[in-house]
């Protein structure tokens, strides 16, 4: 059997015996012995001058919001923000321009809003925890279990979304309605259509103990360090009521009862209440009006139409 | 504490301080530092240029590609499935209007512009407000978000992302992906975590580097026509990439590490008892190990790492100055380093000593403000800004000074200081073991992965191609090769890692016999081009039939099916195959991978 080798470079030596050369015009010496041609060498530059330049601009601006814009938002820098994010204007040539770096826009779009303090200034010293619960039409109040005090199986493998969302709505508050109408509406969906009275949340906390007193409670013992968290002594605090029926979206309107299987409201104008808006066609009908009015000259006229299906806003 | 962070952390706290009297000093200070750096730029175009508009070797954008983008799926893929209290998934609940907000509120809450500009009977006012709609916040999902519509756009989303991972279609894949991974986190932003705006950043990015120009199906495409097709005679180099997204990539890095390591200004990352707060939080730890987490305070090696982590943080820039000097003398060695005559240079570090001087100033202000009274007290008043802009003012002048003066007088040094202290295998590698340990412990989502995935935009082509040359080695045993065998035992344990990783041997060989005919000799190409370990040999035999793979190893012969299920030991693109690959057609699927015909 007649063999030639040829071999991948970054391969042990052949021996004398085994080695013989393939010739250099080979195709099998080009594509299976020769290195494979480094990616990097010669270097050349991206692209040509012009393209660099105006990609330039964008690198330029991207990277100096960058910095601007995780730089803090008050203090001796708070003007430098408003300097990036305000109108400019400018003479040239005689015409004059209102450029506007519009940094915080600019942000938004392209998803570059940031904010890196994570366990900053400090990590909490307490665990906290949201009881959410539902007060029904009986009056009976139900533990609806949204919080993990005492529920988390450990290993903790799987990222708990929920128990994210549960610390966020102690954190800001303005988190808390919109989360108290899901729960109304999703009580409403699990009961034939009835709605609760009320959802009610208490903040539980407990507070991890300083190290040194743990230190001094083992007698410097490191085999005895340690607490159980379910020892802990646990706070709670009354954090309000949520009405269902006056919070807006906290019921469910005709659209989601229809698509559930649950009876429709006769008027449902009177039970749901949706988000105001106020739109482009709020405005111009606004405008509209106001101009009617001011052409009959005639007083009192609603200041905002109802809309087709929906209540006035 | 150094005087420009005390002064950032000062500035970030809430009590209301009345700067009015210099803030509009500050301000235009500030501003003419940036334009000065700018103008920096502008006197040396040819370092913005080697900066930011040099080719690189498409390698490591290419593995970033396939951690971030797993990481990506596994945030979004996990969303899929239900968790305590929901019956249904995450996904629905987050992102579709049976869920926690209603379409009507989410636009209401986070739509910007679209509130206005979106009139729900109406639509839009003009054919051109979507455009101006996307300008700011906008998702589709603001629109509608019934969950048919939302949960289709899903798995598209999803899609869209595995394609990316697998660099099919990648840059428009990317740029699909990024808009849709955009609507779903636009639509609320009650669930954000810090890994999720890890993802949102860098895949903004992604979306300008051509991350798909290797370890890529579009590369291999475009290399196996070359190979088959296009009569190559060597084989096909990987494409470069330009640079510019890359070193956006760095920067973005830097500032979420130094960003994060001066708002951690708390008395616990003083004192160091951070770690143990963060380690004993119910809603955090992988479990509860009060005792180990006191035992390893009581023993200091938590307070002695939330100390070290910190200035880590703060001073992760650093290897961003370390990657700049370590190119200039690489480069200077070489030739490469572009030239500029000695005016320019000279201008150009007049600029930059003004520029510097401009946030010393600055900077020399915020301390008198800002920094604490027990600080001060050591000061007259009247000194006060002077000397701490002094203080601001001589790191760069000190620093030049002594870079040149090691160069000159300690060259050993200051190789160290650019390969260690400064050097990528510090921070880098320092930077895996911090969050390898925060994941063991900790449950912060996939922040700790995303971050390490993100690293490697810092590698060059040559370390990636180390990698994978380490990778399918083998370890020496003591006394093989030049691995020393260590006597008494502690010192071979004490060593161990370093022998291990220092001292390695190819491991054993596989053969590909090969036809000697032009088309098998391409076939056998498209093998080499997949061996990223140079495991592989290639043998010329007239004996095997022609376009037929035919592998040698350990006195084995095998072909066809059975040869390419042999190759997936050292093949990295067939590794996933490597442990099914005993069952019937796992083979052929490998060998069609390879695109060998028999």
């Amino acid at each position: 059997m007649g063999s030639k080798k040829t071999r991948s470079e970054g391969a042990e030596p052949m021996s004398e015996e085994e080695r013989t050369e393939p010739g250099p015009q080979s195709l099998a010496e080009g594509l299976l012995h020769e290195p494979i041609p480094e990616p990097e060498r010669p270097r050349k530059w991206a692209y040509a001058n012009w393209l660099i330049a105006l990609i330039s601009v964008f690198v330029a601006y991207h990277a100096t919001v960058l910095l601007v814009h995780n730089l803090p938002n008050g203090g001796l820098s708070k003007e430098l923000h408003n300097w990036f994010n305000k109108e400019h204007e400018v003479e040239i040539l005689g015409t004059k321009w209102t450029p506007n770096l519009d940094m915080r826009t600019y942000m938004q779009a392209t998803g570059n809003t940031q904010s890196w303090a994570m366990f900053a200034p400090n990590p909490h010293r307490s665990n906290s925890f949201m009881k959410v619960m539902v007060k029904d039409q009986d009056g009976d109040v139900w533990d609806m279990a949204h919080d993990i005090y005492g529920r988390r199986r450990y290993p903790y493998l799987f990222y708990d979304r929920m128990g994210k969302i549960n610390r966020r709505i102690i954190e800001q508050k303005g988190y808390r309605r919109h989360y108290a109408a899901w729960v109304c509406r999703e009580w409403e969906r699990t009961h034939g259509g009835e709605p609760p009275i009320e959802i009610q949340f208490v903040k539980m906390w407990t507070r991890v103990p300083p190290p040194e007193k743990l230190i001094a409670e083992a007698g410097g013992n490191p085999f005895k360090m340690g607490y159980d968290p379910m020892e802990l002594k646990l706070f709670q605090r009354d954090e309000g009521a949520i009405r269902c029926r006056t919070t807006r979206n906290a019921q469910l309107p005709n659209e989601l009862r229809e698509r559930y299987g649950l009876p429709l409201l006769e008027d449902e104008s009177k039970v749901f209440r949706p988000v105001v808006h106020r739109t482009w066609w709020d405005k111009q009908e606004t405008a509209r009006r106001a101009k009617e009015r001011k052409a009959q000259g005639v007083a009192g006229q609603p200041a905002r139409p109802a809309r087709d299906g929906g209540p006035s806003k | 504490m150094t005087l420009s962070q005390t002064v950032l952390v000062a500035m970030m706290k809430k009590e209301t301080v009345d700067v009015s009297a210099h803030i509009e000093q500050a301000t235009d200070l500030s501003l003419y530092g940036i334009g000065l750096l700018f103008l920096f730029f502008i006197i040396r175009p040819e370092l913005w240029r080697r900066l930011f508009f040099t080719r690189v070797d498409p390698r490591p954008g290419a593995l970033m590609r396939i951690g971030f983008g797993l990481v990506v799926f596994i945030t979004f893929y996990d969303l899929l499935w239900p968790m305590n209290p929901l019956e249904f998934s995450v996904a629905k609940f987050l992102f579709t209007d049976e869920g926690l907000w209603m379409t009507d509120m989410a636009r209401q809450n986070y739509g910007g512009q679209l509130r206005e500009l979106y009139d729900p009977q109406h639509g839009f006012e003009h054919w051109y407000d979507p455009l101006k709609a996307m300008w700011g916040k906008f998702t589709f999902l603001h629109l509608r978000s019934d969950p048919p519509f939302s949960m289709t756009l899903y798995i598209v989303m999803l899609g869209c992302v595995v394609s990316m991972i697998f660099g099919f279609r990648t840059r428009l894949v990317t740029i699909v992906a990024f808009i849709l991974v955009e609507s779903f986190y636009r639509y609320s932003p009650i669930f954000y975590t810090g890994g999720d705006t890890v993802v949102r950043v860098f895949l903004f990015l992604g979306m300008f580097s051509r991350w798909g120009e290797a370890y890529s199906v579009d590369s291999w495409l475009r290399r196996r026509k070359a190979v088959l097709a296009g009569g190559a005679s060597r084989v096909p180099p990987l494409r470069t990439v330009p640079a510019w997204p890359f070193r956006l990539m760095m920067l973005q890095l830097c500032i979420i590490y130094c960003a994060t390591g001066i708002l951690k200004s708390g008395s616990t990352w003083k004192d160091g008892t951070a770690l143990f707060y963060a380690l004993n939080l119910d809603h955090f730890y992988r479990y509860p190990m009060t005792g180990v987490v006191t035992a390893a305070h009581w023993s200091l090696i938590l307070p002695n790492t939330a100390i070290f982590v910190r200035w880590w943080e703060v001073l992760f820039p650093l290897v961003g100055i370390g990657a700049a000097l370590n190119a200039y003398e690489r480069e200077r060695a070489s030739g490469e380093w572009p030239k500029a005559a000695l005016w320019r240079k000279l201008l150009s570090l007049g600029v930059f000593l003004a520029a510097w001087a401009m946030m010393a100033w600055v900077l020399g202000v915020a301390g008198v403000y800002f920094l604490p009274p027990e600080v001060q007290s050591h000061v007259h008043p009247a000194q006060r800004q002077a000397l701490y802009s002094g203080v601001v003012m001589a790191v760069p002048v000190v620093s030049i000074a002594l870079y040149w003066v090691l160069r000159l007088f300690a060259p050993k040094v200051l190789t160290f200081i650019r390969h260690w202290v400064l050097g990528k295998r510090f921070w880098l590698f320092f930077g895996l073991l911090l969050h390898i340990g925060i994941d063991l412990g900790m449950n912060v989502g996939t922040f700790a992965e995303v971050m390490m995935t993100v690293y490697l935009c810092w590698l060059s082509g040559k370390e990636i191609e180390s990698f994978w040359l380490f990778v399918y080695q083998r370890r020496c045993a003591p006394g093989e090769g030049d691995r020393p065998a260590r006597s008494p035992r502690w010192k071979a344990f004490l060593f161990a890692p370093y022998d291990w990783f220092h001292f390695r041997k190819s491991g054993p060989r596989y053969v590909v016999r090969h036809n000697p005919s032009e088309a098998s000799v391409r076939r056998a190409t498209l093998v080499r081009m997949l061996d990223l370990g140079k495991r592989v040999d290639f043998v010329e035999d007239d004996a095997v039939p022609a376009e037929t793979l035919c592998v040698e190893h350990q006195g084995a012969r095998l072909t066809g099916n059975a040869a390419a299920a042999a190759l997936t030991r050292v093949l990295p693109v067939l590794l996933w195959l490597r442990p099914v690959r005993k069952l019937p057609g796992v083979g052929a699927v490998a060998r069609v991978l390879m695109s060998q015909r028999a």
